[in-house]
This record gives structure tokens, sequence and C-alpha cells, in this order.
């Protein structure tokens, strides 16, 4: 079942692995993997972050100057590159989540219409 | 855990950034290995594991370029922020220490922005007048040649002549005449006809200079064609003053001296030949000989002409003379004594008369900057001194040498760059009052302005000066060592030796370079004063000047025409209430003509001597104009109603000097000279006047009855009783009752010749004088701020002597004489460089020599009591000490 879920995980929307992005790295520093693999575990496996866009959406946050980068050693002992999030980007994830909260729950309340009041 | 190797090769690709592109690789080579070693926990073979972690990756290649991409962008971004950001850490540090002295940062930015401000203000002149080219195509090959021989040195040429020279001279592509006169043509035919700069050109002068015209055309040949040559061409400010700026202007008809005209052409606006006023260019086979005279003698042209490009001026030179010397030979009466040529660049004879003086204000100016310079530096260098403590601080936590020395500069380069702003509003605003102030001498007066040449020059003046006067401080300052400057005593300590050694270097060097500009200063001064209060030969008080031409007669006006029409005027002018004396000559002193016209003369029975001036100046005078002029009648008698009549014959009034060289140890009146043939009686001797300049005497003069020489051009003097433009308006209602619809070129007190005439001396003198009294300030300033500081260093050194019994007088002394030895070391240094450097101003000096010893003295007692108040003010305060206080404050 987990197998078929990860196969078949939803596509991401662009902006949506931002959010999510500063929202994993919002408990501490992490590397790219510890991302993906906090986001696939919290998921319960659904969200499956495609390594092809998490490293450009890193690079692309760490330019607009909401998450910074240091190296640092990873769990076993492997020079890894640790992202954290800056001030602004704490801003930007109270904002994002927000927006996306309110979007979230615009979806969920069209597929959850009555076909009466449509 | 197995190493992978592969994965590390695959991804070290080629790469510009190595940095950048070595991160990307290590990053994404972590995540596979990581991945791998998951895969390989839930079961897979390591090469299958390996093989499922890259095909995740999808195409690595171009995701490995698109991280690349991103974070090559960003790591420029942050290199330029943190060097930005640096860069602004330093001028926020510099901006608040600055503000937190405002006292010291107010008096640099003044200091600076004036030295700035009149160092780039000469530069606008000196630019526009000097380094600007002339607007003549190749302008270097445009010269003028001037004819003359060893007893002559008029310049000009007759048309005979010029003919000769366009035919025969090869070393030149065109050779042109040109004539502007000082009385103009009367333009238009309206209710207030007005004057205009006119110059009869001929057919080489356009060509010569190279300009074309910017609508239509200059002269064809057929333009100088005698009956189809009323053309003219006009200058762009006539062109649109006059006619409306419009194209349709070419082929228009306007009206000069009475007669129709057709507008060929007109002018670029920085076509400004002969010189700046210059309004319309007429042909110069306009005028006959009625005009100009007949013959070889008869010279009244300028030359200008063009070099051929491989044609030197000495060439050039060497074949005028050799031209010169054939129509000596062939025509002696005439060309005899007309022999040498020079050969001058149109340059030279535009800027010629005022490079020197531009030049020396130059150097003036940037003597001043110099003063600024130190005077700064040496604030610098006490403030410097002042932050010991604190520049130690910031060097015992950490701060490299170069890192100070850098810090103190950012604030000597923004104290320089903020005073370089008000410097360029300063300069600004000081080529406009220079301009005022030059008047109208200054050749080349429409191409000053500050322009983008004059700003790069003031930005690179400004960092130069920052560098200069914050570096050797900085350097010093940031020498002090952690340890030195943080024991306890410091602040105790009466600075080191060498920290005193260099304050003293830069007051000698300023008082040094004081004295050279306030010697300068002197000098100029003193020569103003000569000049001024040289007796110009004549009395300029309550005279009203009024100047105006005559139109040509009719043909058909009876012999006497003109000359009784001129005494008409006279009579009528004198039947004006308020006006004492009336008389008038051609053209009066210092209105831009010479004497008179210049005529050779001989004394019958008497040999003409090489050394001798074989001219004379013919001027015509009414009876009266002598007494009217105020220039006084030394013996025999004036010339009066009677003078130059039938029974008289021909007589002249002749100058004191013409008397005295001529018949030296004898009565000149009685005797007799010729001109042309014509013998002349002297009935009277007047006065030396200075015609031309006030610095010359002019040479002989004869004034001679008004009715021998009637001219066409008149210079009208009215003695009045009171404010002589009071009388304007009367005189000028007066010579219109005579001449309706006269047109004047002036009507001005005669005193604003004067001052006319002084403008090129007081110009110099005057920014000379400023140039002197601001390195006076500086100085005085710079000394003043130097033994303050020093008094305050030693405040606890002074108390000690004051507690064991010294006299206050003798701390005072003491410190007096602390200051004033390096004040008396640079006088010395100043006056012999004063004596060196003045030698350039020699040809700028009238009747002062450079060495002048009074101005010396005067300057060194000058700046010696200027220097002893500057530093006696700080001085008496080491005296007021109070000993228990200090030393307990310690």
């Amino acid at each position: 079942m987990a197998e078929r879920a990860q196969d078949e995980g939803l596509e991401l929307l662009q902006g949506t692995l931002d959010v999510l992005i500063l929202k994993t790295l919002s408990w501490g520093p992490r590397h790219g993997y510890a991302v993906a693999r906090w986001l696939l575990d919290t998921s319960g496996e659904v969200l499956r972050v495609e390594e092809g866009a998490l490293y450009p959406a890193l690079h692309r946050l760490e330019g607009r100057g909401w998450i910074e980068s240091e190296w640092g050693l990873s769990e076993n002992n492997r020079r890894a590159k640790y992202y954290q999030l800056t001030v602004r980007g704490r801003q930007q994830l109270r904002v994002k989540a927000k927006t996306w909260g309110q979007y979230a729950a615009a979806v969920a309340r069209v597929l959850s219409a009555e076909k009466q009041s449509a | 855990m197995p190493r992978l190797p592969g994965v590390r090769r695959f991804f070290r690709l080629p790469s510009t950034e190595r940095d950048v592109s070595a991160a990307v690789d290590d990053e994404l080579a972590f995540h596979v290995d990581m991945l791998t070693e998951h895969l390989v926990s839930r079961g897979r073979s390591p090469a299958e594991a390996r093989r499922e972690a890259l095909e995740r990756f999808g195409d690595l290649a171009e995701l490995r370029r698109r991280c690349y991409d991103i974070s090559t962008h960003h790591e420029a971004a942050v290199r330029r922020t943190e060097s930005w950001t640096n860069i602004w850490q330093d001028v926020k540090y510099a901006a608040r220490s600055l503000r937190r002295a405002p006292g010291f940062s107010l008096v640099v930015l003044l200091t600076l922005a004036l030295g700035i401000g009149a160092t780039t203000a000469m530069f606008s002149v000196v630019r526009g007048v000097l380094l600007r080219p002339l607007p003549y195509p190749e302008a270097e090959r445009v010269v003028r040649i001037v004819p003359g021989g060893p007893t002559v040195d008029q310049g000009y040429v007759s048309t005979t002549e010029l003919e000769d020279w366009t035919r025969e001279l090869t070393k030149f592509s065109a050779v042109g005449g040109y004539r502007q006169w000082e009385t103009g043509q009367v333009y238009g035919d309206g209710a207030e006809p007005i004057y205009v700069n006119t110059t009869h050109v001929s057919a080489g002068f356009f060509p010569a200079l190279g300009t074309r015209a910017e609508l239509g055309h200059t002269f064809l040949p057929s333009e100088h064609v005698i009956g189809s040559n009323h053309a003219v061409v006009v200058s762009n400010a006539f062109w649109q003053s006059q006619l409306g700026g419009e194209p349709q202007a070419i082929g228009q008809t306007i009206r000069l001296g009475g007669e129709p005209f057709t507008v060929v052409g007109v002018m670029p606006p920085e076509f400004a030949f002969p010189s700046a006023g210059a309004a319309v260019w007429l042909p110069s086979s306009l005028l006959g000989e009625d005009d100009v005279g007949a013959g070889r003698e008869a010279r009244w042209m300028n030359v200008v002409a063009r070099l051929r490009p491989d044609a030197t001026p000495a060439q050039g030179r060497a074949e005028v003379e050799r031209l010169l010397n054939r129509l000596a030979a062939a025509y002696p009466k005439s060309n005899a004594s007309w022999t040498t040529a020079n050969v001058e660049s149109v340059r030279d004879f535009i800027v010629g008369p005022v490079r020197r003086g531009l030049f020396v204000l130059l150097g003036a100016v940037a003597l001043v900057l110099l003063v600024v310079c130190v005077n700064v530096a040496s604030l610098m260098l006490v403030r410097g001194t002042a932050r010991e403590r604190e520049l130690a601080l910031r060097a015992a936590i950490g701060a490299g040498r170069g890192r100070l020395v850098r810090l103190l500069l950012t604030e000597s380069l923004m104290l320089a760059v903020v005073g370089g702003v008000l410097g360029v509003l300063a300069a600004w605003w000081g080529v406009h009052a220079l301009l005022a102030l030059s008047g109208s001498f200054l050749p080349r007066s429409a191409d000053i302005r500050v322009d983008g040449g004059v700003l790069m020059f003031a930005v690179a003046i400004s960092l130069l000066t920052g560098a200069l006067f914050g570096l050797w401080p900085a350097l010093r300052a940031s020498g002090t060592t952690a340890a030195g400057g943080l024991r306890e005593d410091s602040r105790a300590s009466i600075g080191s030796g060498g920290a005193n050694r260099a304050r003293a270097a830069l007051v000698a060097a300023e008082v040094a370079l004081a004295v050279v500009l306030v010697v300068g200063a002197g000098l100029m001064l003193r020569s103003f004063e000569r000049l001024t209060s040289a007796d110009p030969g004549f009395r300029a008080e309550n005279v009203l000047l009024a100047r105006f031409s005559f139109p040509d007669p009719p043909a058909d006006a009876p012999p006497g025409f003109r000359g009784e029409r001129r005494q008409r005027v006279v009579s009528r002018v004198a039947l004006v209430p308020g006006v004492l004396d009336v008389g008038a000559t051609k053209i009066a002193p210092l209105t831009g003509g010479t004497a008179g016209e210049s005529v050779p003369f001989s004394v019958p029975g008497r040999q003409t001597q090489e050394s001798e001036e074989p001219h004379v100046f013919l001027a015509p005078a009414t009876p009266g104009y002598l007494h009217a002029m105020g220039i006084p009648l030394l013996a025999g008698q004036d010339i009066d109603a009677s003078s130059g009549d039938s029974t008289s014959g021909p007589v002249a009034v002749i100058s004191r000097r013409m008397a005295e060289r001529i018949w030296p140890g004898q009565s000149a009146i009685g005797k007799t000279f010729e001109f042309f043939e014509i013998p002349v009686r002297v009935i009277g001797v007047a006065g030396d006047v200075r015609s031309t300049r006030l610095d010359s005497i002019s040479g002989f003069t004869a004034y001679v009855p008004d009715r021998m020489m009637p001219r066409n051009a008149m210079s009208l003097v009215v003695r009045t009783a009171g404010d002589p433009m009071r009388m304007a308006e009367p005189v000028r209602a007066a010579i219109r009752e005579v001449m309706p619809r006269m047109a004047f070129q002036e009507v001005v007190p005669f005193r604003n010749k004067l001052s006319e005439a002084a403008s090129t001396p007081r110009f110099f003198t005057v920014l000379v004088a400023i140039f002197g009294v601001v390195a006076l300030v500086l100085a005085a300033v710079g000394l003043y701020g130097v033994v303050s500081y020093t008094v305050r260093q030693r405040e606890r050194e002074m108390a000690v002597r004051l507690a064991l019994g010294a006299a206050p007088s003798r701390v005072t002394t003491l410190m007096l004489r602390q200051g004033m030895m390096p004040v008396l070391l640079g006088l010395a240094i100043g006056l012999v460089a004063a004596f060196a450097a003045t030698r350039v101003m020699r040809s700028l000096l009238f009747e002062v020599s450079a060495t002048d010893p009074l101005t010396y003295l005067g300057v060194a007692l000058l700046l010696a009591a200027v220097a002893l108040v500057a530093s006696y003010l700080p001085s008496r305060r080491a005296a007021r000490v109070h000993p228990a206080m200090t030393l307990r404050a310690e």
C-alpha cells in the first residue's frame, strides 16, 4: 500500500513545495535528503518530493534570502549542506501557510458541496 | 557501508566557478549516497539501490546545471552585497564619527568646498579659453600673418598687396584679408537704428578659417565682384535676434548703412572671428578708394591664412619674407620698411594676451588647493592624535592596520566627496562671478561653462585631495600600537615626538604656501594701485561721452560738407543748459582705437634715425576738444575756430613726447613737420595721453583741426556741471536736432571707459588678492588649531610648572615659542619660494618689480603678526590652567 502511494504520489504544485520546505525547516536546520525524508514520513508517504524539484527549490529559496545554508557533519559523519530558516523565511512561512490553509479549505468546500447549492 | 566512488566522479564535470560547482556536486552526491543507503537497508543490492537512487533524480546533468545556475547567481549577489555592506559599514561609521565632531567637520567641509570650488571654477575658465579646440577645422593650420619691419609694426596690408600675396604664396592654401571696424554699421530703418559690429573680408577669409555656413553659404567668388557684392553673411546671434532665427532669412534683404544687402549665409554659433562681437561680414570689395585710400600705402587689412598640410609656420614665414623683400625692392617708396613678417597661430592671436595671466591664476589656485590640503591634513592629524585611544582599542580587538587605514581613509574621502559636491556648487556660482568680473576682455568667454569635463576634473581633484590630506594622517594614526595607545597615562603624555614634528612640518608648509600667495597678491595690488593712479593724461570726471557715426555724404555734397555738419553738432550741443565744455574727435582715448590715424611723417632738414618712431598719430580735434577732455595745453595755443582755414594753413598741437623727442632742448612752437608732403606748423604742445592702454603712453600724437580730417566717426565729449548721465538725454536730443534719426553706439559717462580699461588687470588682481586672503586665513586657522591642541595636550605639564612656581607669562611664552618656530621656518621658505615663483608674473606687473623689497617685507611682517595672534590666543590659555584642578583630574 505504501509503495503504491509512493508511485502515484500527488503532483506538487509549484509554490506548495516552497511552503512545505519552509515548514520542514521551521524545526531547525536540515540537509536536503532529510527534508525529502521528513516530508515523505510526515505525510504518510503520500507527498513524494521529486529530487529533481527539491534541489532547485532549495537553491531558489536561498537566493531569495528565505533560507540560508551552511556545511556541517551529518548523523553518519558525512559532510552535508544544512539549510535553515532566516527571519524573512519565517515571515514567509506564516503568510504562505495561512494562504494555503484558506486555499485548501476553499477547495475542500467546493469538493464537498451538495448538488442543489451549486 | 559501501562507498560508491562512481557517483562523485560522475558529478565532477568541468566548471568555471569551481567552488559553486563543487558544492552542488557534493550536495547531490550526499543525497544519492543517503538514498542508496536507505534502499540497501530495505533489502536492495548495492548496485540496484544506486541505480534506483540515480533514476529518482531523472536527468542528473540537467538538474546539476539548474542548481549551479541558481547558485552562481546567488553567490555573485552575496559577494556584491558583502562588499557593499562592508563599504556601507565604513561609510556609516565615518558619518557617525564626523557627526560627533560637528565643528571639525564643518571647518573641514567649508575649507574643502572653498579649495575645490575655486580650483574648479578657475579650471572651467582655463578650459574654455585655452584648452577647448577652436571651432575651425584643423585649427592648428590657421595662422595670422603680421607684416612689419624694423620701424613699423602696424601689421596691415593694402588691397593691392593682398592680391600679390594671394597670387604668389605657395605655402598657404588660402590667404584672406579682414578688417573689423570700431564704428560698425547702422542696421535697419526703424525708429531706433542700431550699430552692428561689421567686418569686411576678402575672398580668402572664409576658406582660410575653413568654417562652413550653418545656413546658406559663405561668399561665393561672384559675390566679391564689384556690382554684385551687396551680400552679407551674419552671425548666429544676429540671425536669432534680428532675423527671427528662421531659415527663410536666407535671401532676405536687410539694410546696412542705408543700403540693401542680401543675406547669403548664417554662421554657426561658435564662429566668432575676429572677435566675439562680430555680427556681420561684408565683402571687402565694397570699400573703395574713398573709404580706405588707394595704392600700396593704403594698408588697412589684417591677414589670416591657412597653411598647406605639408608646410610649417617657419616655412610660411620665410616665404612671406622673401615676397616682402621682392616687393620692397620693386616698390621702395611704399614697401621699403616692410620686410619682415610674423606668422602666429590663430590660437595665440585669440588667447595669447590672457594666457600668461590665466596660467598664473591657475597656478595660484592650485597653491590655494595645496594650502587647503595641508590645512585639512593638520586638522586630521590633530584629530587623529586625539583618537589614539579609540584606534588603539580597535587594534586591540583585532582590527588590522589595513582595516584602520581604510576606516580613516573612508572618513577623508567622505569629507572630500561632500566637500567636492559643495565645491562644484561653489564653482558653478564662481564661474558666473568670474564671468561678471571679467567684463568683456576675456576672449572665448562663451566657451566657459561647468560641463562634464569640468565635473570630471572636480571629481578627480576631490578624490586626490581626499587621498592627499587623508593618507598621511591615516598611516600615522593607524601606526599606533595597541599597547602604547591604551597605557593608562597616555592621556597625560605630550604626544610622541613624531606627531609633534609632523604637525610642525604641516604648519611650516602652510605658512610657506601662504607667503607665496600673499606676496603674489601684494605685488598685484601694488601694481594695480600704480596703474589706476597713473595719470591717463585727461580728466574723466563729469564728462559725458557720445559715440556715433555720420552717414556717408550725398554724392553731390559741396566741399566742406563733412566738416560743417560735425561743427554744427558740436555748436548745437554747446547750447544745452548744463554743458560746460564740448569738443569732438574721431575716436576718444580708451574707447577701443589708437591715438589717431597712423601716418609716416618727416621733418624738413632732419635725417630720420633708425630708432625713431617714424609714424605720428593724427587725431582730429574741434576747437575746445582738448579743454573739454581735460588734456593740458603745455605751450603755445589751442586749436581755435580759424585753425586750419585758408589763411592759417595746416597746423597742429603735438604731444609733449613728440615735441621733446623731435626738437629736444628747444621750443617746438612754429616748427614744421610733413606728412604726405603736406607741411604742418606746430602751434602748441599738449600733455601726453594713454589712449589705448592704461599702462603705456601713446606714441607721437598730433591734434589737427577737425576740418582738416572730417571723418564720419565722432566721439563727442561733454564736460558737465553735475552727474554726466543726467545730461545724456538732452545731448542726444540736441544731436538729433541736427542729425535726425542718428544712431548712437554709446552715450556713457567717460569714467566707465577708465574702468573698462582697467578691467583686465582688475580681474587678475582681484583674483590673486582673494587667493592670498584665503591662504592667509587658512594658515591662521590651521596654526590656531595646532597650537590649541598642543596647549590642551600639555595642560598637565603646565600645571606642574605653575605649581612649582613658574610665572604665568613664562608659560605663555613657552607655548608661543613652540607655536612660532615652524611659522618662522615656513616664512623663510615661503619668501625664497615667492622670489622664484613670482617671476612668472613679471609681465602682469606695472611699475612694480617682481622682487619688490617693500612687498616682501610687508608680507613677512603681516604673516608674522597674523601668526603671532593665531598662536597667542590659545597660548594664553596655558597660563590660565588651574594647577590643583588639572592635576587632581588626572
